[in-house]
C-alpha cells in the first residue's frame, strides 16, 4: 500500500537521521529513541490502519447505518409514512384605554378590528403537510380560536401543490384549494411568524387579517440569471374579504401579480412586488360591521410591497435590519347599504388606501426592537351615504406600534407591544400587548 | 378617469419590472454545468474535480451559519437552473433547502442524479439517543459536519465525479483525470496532517458548538465541554460557571469555534481561565489564505499547534 511506502521511508530517513546524531551519545539515549519511534509508529499505523478501513468500507458502499433499536414486541412501521405535524402556540394579554374600536370610514366590524382585550389563547394553529406521491404536496393548517366568547375552527390552508415530479416546466408551480395567496408581502406569511402582536392596519380592514379564498394559483419562476423574477396569477371564488358571499358558482375573483427580488452584496437582501386583485362580490353582499353593512359590487385591489434585509455580519440569527413596507388601493363600484343608519342600499363609487411600514432590529440573538407606522384614508361617500358607517368625515385613521422580543430558541418567543391607535376623531386607544408564540414538533423553513 | 390613471401606476411597474428582467436575463445562457453547493467546503470540492468545465455557486460563505440562512429570492432563482447540487445534508440545511427544492430544477430533485447530499453516503458520528426539542436544535440524523474527516471528502469526491460525468459525459474523462490527481494529493497530505498533529494526541480542548466532531475525531483530540449549552440555544451564566470549572480542572488548551459563533462568550472564557482562544476556519474561506481544502486542514492544524504551551 502507498501508505505503508511512504511510512517505511520516511521512518527509514528518520532512523538514520537519529542514529548518525546519536553515535556520539550514550547507549541510554539511543534506546530511548528508539522506544519513542516504536510509539510513533505505533500510532501512525494504528490511525492509517483505521483510515485505510473506513476508506474501504465507505468505497464498497458499506456505509454503518444506525440500526433500528429493537424495542421488543410489534414493530410499528406505519407511522413513517405519517405527515409531518405542527403545532403553534399562541396566546396574548392585551388592555386597551378605549372601549371601542371601530376605524372611521371602513366598518369592518369585529374581524377586522383589534383584538380581543385580557387573558386569551388566541390561535392554536395545527398544520399537517406531505407529500401526497410523486406528483403532489398537500397541506393543511387550521386553528382554534376564539372569537366574541365563541371558540372556532378556522381552516386557514387546505391545499395540494404539484410537486417538480409532476411534469410541469421547470419553474412553474400550481396550487389549488384554500391557500394565503400572493397578495402582498404579509399575506403569504402565518401570523405567528409576524414580527408584531397584531396585523399591520390595512391587513385588518383591507382584507380581514389574511386574504385566504378557495381558488387555484400557478406561479412561474422567470430564467433570469440570479435575480429573482417571479409571474403569477389566480381565479378564486370570491367570498373571502374583500369580497363576500359568492354566487356560488362560477368565478367570482382573480389576481397576476409580478414580483422580483436579489441581493446587495452579502448582506443584504430585497423584493418588491406589484399585485392586483378583482372580483366582485355577489348578489347578497360583502356583510361586515355586525350585520349592519353591505356592500355589493366590483372591488379592485391594488398592492405594491417591499422586502428589505440587512444582515451586518450575513448571519441574520445574530443581528438583523428589516423594512417591510406595503401600500393598498381599492377601488369599489356598486352599492352600500347601512342598517345602523337606517340607509337602503345606495349607489357608491369611491376608493381607500392604506398604507404601512415597519422595521425590526435584532441586536443580538435573542433581542429584538420594532417600530411601526399605519395609516388609512377613504374618498368621502356620495352625498347619499354621508354619515353613514362609510363617511370618516375627513379623519385618517392612523396606528403607531412599538415592540420588543425575546426569542429563546427557533421554536418560542416572548413579546411586549405598545400601539397607539387613532382609528375615529379625537379617539386615542393606548394598547399594551403581552403575547407568546411557540412551535411544537415539526416546523417548516420560513419564507423570506 | 380614476380607473385609468390606477391602471397606469400599476402597468408602468410592471413594465419597469420587464425591462430589468429583460436586460438582466438576456445575458444568461450557458453551456456549462452549473453546481449549486450550500457550503463553501463542497463548492471548493466541485472546482476541484469540475475544474474549468462547471461553473458553481455556493448559498453560504465562510462567515455564514449554515443553520440559518433564508431561502433568498437570490438562492430560489439558483436552485431553479442547477444542474447539481451538493449539500451536507442530517437536517443542517432544513430551514431553507426544503424551500429552495419546493421551486428547484427537476434534475437535483431527491433521488435525480443531480442530487447529492454528503450525510447520505458517509458514516455519521454523534447519532443522538434521545431527540427531543428540550436538548435544543438537534439533528436526529447526526454531526451533520462531514467535511472535516478527509475520509468523507474523498468518498464526495468521487461521486462529484460520478454525478459531473452523467451530467456532462463531454467532459467525463477530464473529471476523472482531475479526480485521480485529487486524490493522490489528498492520500499523501493526510499522512502529512497526522505527523503534523502528532503532539495534539490526546489533548483537550472546550469548542463553541459540535463544529469540529469529524476534525477532533481525525486527529484524536479529545473535546471535555461546550459553550453551548445545547445546539442552538445561547449559553447561560450559569452553564457558563460550570465550562469555567471544566476547563480549570482539566488540562485543556484552549476555547475553539468557528468564524460564525458570536465571540463574546469564548472571550470571556479565554480571560476568566488564561486559556487561549481560537477560530478554527471551519470551512474554506474561514480564514485568510485558506482558499481551498488541502489549506483548511492545514490551517486549523497549525492553529490548534499554536495553543500548545510554549516550552
Amino acid at each position: 500500500m502507498f501508505y505503508k511506502r511512504f511510512l517505511t521511508n520516511t521512518l527509514l530517513v528518520g532512523v538514520l537521521g537519529v542514529g548518525s546524531i546519536a553515535y556520539a551519545d550514550d547507549e541510554e539515549n539511543i534506546s530511548q529513541l528508539r522506544q519513542e519511534l516504536e510509539e510513533i509508529k505505533a500510532i501512525y499505523d494504528e490511525k492509517i490502519r483505521e483510515l485505510e478501513m473506513r476508506l474501504e468500507a465507505a468505497e464498497e458502499g458499506q456505509v454503518a447505518r444506525q440500526e433500528p433499536v429493537d424495542l421488543g414486541g410489534r414493530t410499528v412501521r406505519d407511522n413513517t409514512f405519517n405527515p409531518s405535524i405542527g403545532l403553534i402556540l399562541n396566546g396574548a394579554y392585551r388592555e386597551f384605554s378605549s372601549g371601542t374600536s371601530e376605524v372611521a370610514g371602513f366598518a369592518v366590524g369585529e374581524d377586522g378590528e383589534r383584538d380581543a382585550g385580557g387573558l386569551g389563547t388566541e390561535h392554536t394553529e395545527f398544520n399537517f403537510s406531505a407529500n401526497v406521491d410523486d406528483k403532489f404536496f398537500g397541506s393543511t393548517t387550521f386553528a382554534i380560536a376564539e372569537h366574541g366568547g365563541t371558540t372556532e375552527v378556522e381552516l386557514e390552508e387546505a391545499y395540494l401543490s404539484a410537486l417538480p415530479g409532476a411534469g410541469l416546466p421547470d419553474g412553474m408551480g400550481i396550487k389549488f384549494g384554500r391557500a394565503l395567496w400572493a397578495i402582498g408581502y404579509l399575506n403569504e406569511q402565518h401570523a405567528h411568524t409576524d414580527d408584531f402582536a397584531d396585523r399591520p392596519l390595512p391587513y385588518r380592514v383591507f382584507m380581514d387579517h389574511s386574504y385566504n379564498d378557495d381558488g387555484l394559483q400557478f406561479t412561474q419562476l422567470l430564467p433570469t440569471g440570479d435575480l429573482f423574477t417571479e409571474i403569477g396569477g389566480g381565479v378564486f371564488k370570491g367570498q373571502d374579504f374583500p369580497f363576500g358571499s359568492s354566487a356560488g358558482t362560477g368565478i367570482g375573483a382573480h389576481s397576476y401579480f409580478v414580483r422580483t427580488g436579489g441581493d446587495i452584496g452579502l448582506t443584504q437582501t430585497w423584493r418588491v412586488g406589484a399585485y392586483r386583485l378583482s372580483g366582485e362580490t355577489g348578489p347578497s353582499g360583502r356583510i361586515s360591521n355586525e350585520t349592519n353593512l353591505t356592500f355589493v359590487g366590483d372591488v379592485d385591489f391594488d398592492v405594491f410591497d417591499l422586502r428589505y434585509t440587512w444582515a451586518p455580519t450575513g448571519n441574520e440569527r445574530d443581528q438583523e435590519v428589516t423594512f417591510t413596507a406595503e401600500h393598498f388601493s381599492r377601488d369599489e363600484s356598486g352599492t352600500y347599504a347601512d342598517g345602523e343608519n337606517s340607509i337602503s342600499a345606495t349607489d357608491y363609487t369611491g376608493s381607500a388606501s392604506g398604507w404601512y411600514s415597519q422595521l425590526t432590529y435584532k441586536f443580538n440573538p435573542r433581542m429584538r426592537v420594532g417600530a411601526r407606522y399605519g395609516e388609512l384614508e377613504i374618498s368621502a361617500p356620495p352625498s347619499g351615504l354621508s354619515g353613514s358607517l362609510v363617511d370618516s368625515s375627513g379623519h385618517k385613521p392612523t396606528s403607531i406600534s412599538l415592540m420588543a422580543d425575546w426569542t429563546n430558541s427557533e421554536f418560542s418567543r416572548i413579546r411586549l407591544q405598545y400601539n397607539k391607535e387613532e382609528l375615529t376623531a379625537g379617539a386615542v386607544d393606548h394598547q399594551w400587548m403581552l403575547q407568546y408564540v411557540m412551535s411544537l414538533g415539526a416546523h417548516g423553513a420560513h419564507k423570506y | 378617469m380614476r380607473t385609468s390613471t390606477k391602471l397606469n401606476k400599476f402597468h408602468i411597474f410592471i413594465l419597469v419590472i420587464a425591462g430589468v428582467v429583460l436586460s438582466v436575463g438576456s445575458s444568461s445562457t450557458e453551456a456549462k454545468p452549473y453546481v449549486l453547493t450550500c457550503e463553501p467546503e463542497w463548492r471548493s470540492l466541485v472546482q476541484v474535480i469540475g475544474g474549468d468545465r462547471v461553473k458553481v455557486d455556493s448559498a453560504t460563505t465562510a462567515q455564514q451559519d449554515p443553520h440559518f440562512i433564508r431561502a433568498k429570492p437570490s438562492l430560489i432563482a439558483k436552485a431553479r437552473r442547477a444542474d447539481l447540487l451538493v449539500c451536507s445534508g442530517a437536517g443542517l440545511e432544513s430551514g431553507w433547502l426544503p424551500l429552495l427544492l419546493e421551486r428547484a430544477s427537476k434534475q437535483i430533485q431527491p433521488g435525480q442524479v443531480g442530487y447529492l447530499i454528503a450525510a447520505e453516503h458517509v458514516p455519521l458520528i454523534e447519532i443522538p439517543e434521545l431527540v427531543d426539542r428540550s436538548q435544543g436544535d438537534v439533528h436526529p440524523e447526526g454531526n451533520p459536519h462531514v467535511h472535516l474527516d478527509p475520509a468523507n471528502v474523498e468518498l464526495i469526491a468521487k461521486l462529484v465525479a460520478e454525478r459531473l460525468s452523467k451530467i456532462d459525459p463531454g467532459s467525463s474523462e477530464q473529471y476523472q483525470k482531475n479526480l485521480e490527481i485529487f486524490k493522490n494529493r489528498w492520500k499523501t497530505s493526510q499522512v502529512k496532517w497526522l505527523q503534523l498533529a502528532k503532539p495534539l494526541n490526546r489533548k483537550n480542548v472546550v469548542a463553541f458548538h459540535k463544529s469540529f466532531s469529524y476534525l477532533f475525531r481525525f486527529l484524536n483530540i479529545q473535546v471535555i465541554g461546550y459553550i453551548e449549552k445545547k445546539p442552538g440555544i445561547a449559553p447561560s451564566a450559569s452553564h457558563l460557571a460550570t465550562v469555567v470549572d471544566t476547563v480549570r480542572s482539566g488540562a485543556v488548551l484552549g476555547v475553539v469555534r468557528t468564524p460564525f459563533d458570536p465571540s463574546d462568550s469564548s472571550e470571556w472564557l479565554s480571560q476568566k481561565t488564561g486559556k487561549p482562544s481560537v477560530i478554527l476556519p471551519f470551512t474554506v474561506g474561514g480564514a485568510p489564505g485558506v482558499s481551498d481544502l488541502f489549506l483548511l486542514y492545514e490551517y486549523s492544524i497549525k492553529a490548534l499547534l499554536d495553543l500548545l504551551p510554549q516550552s
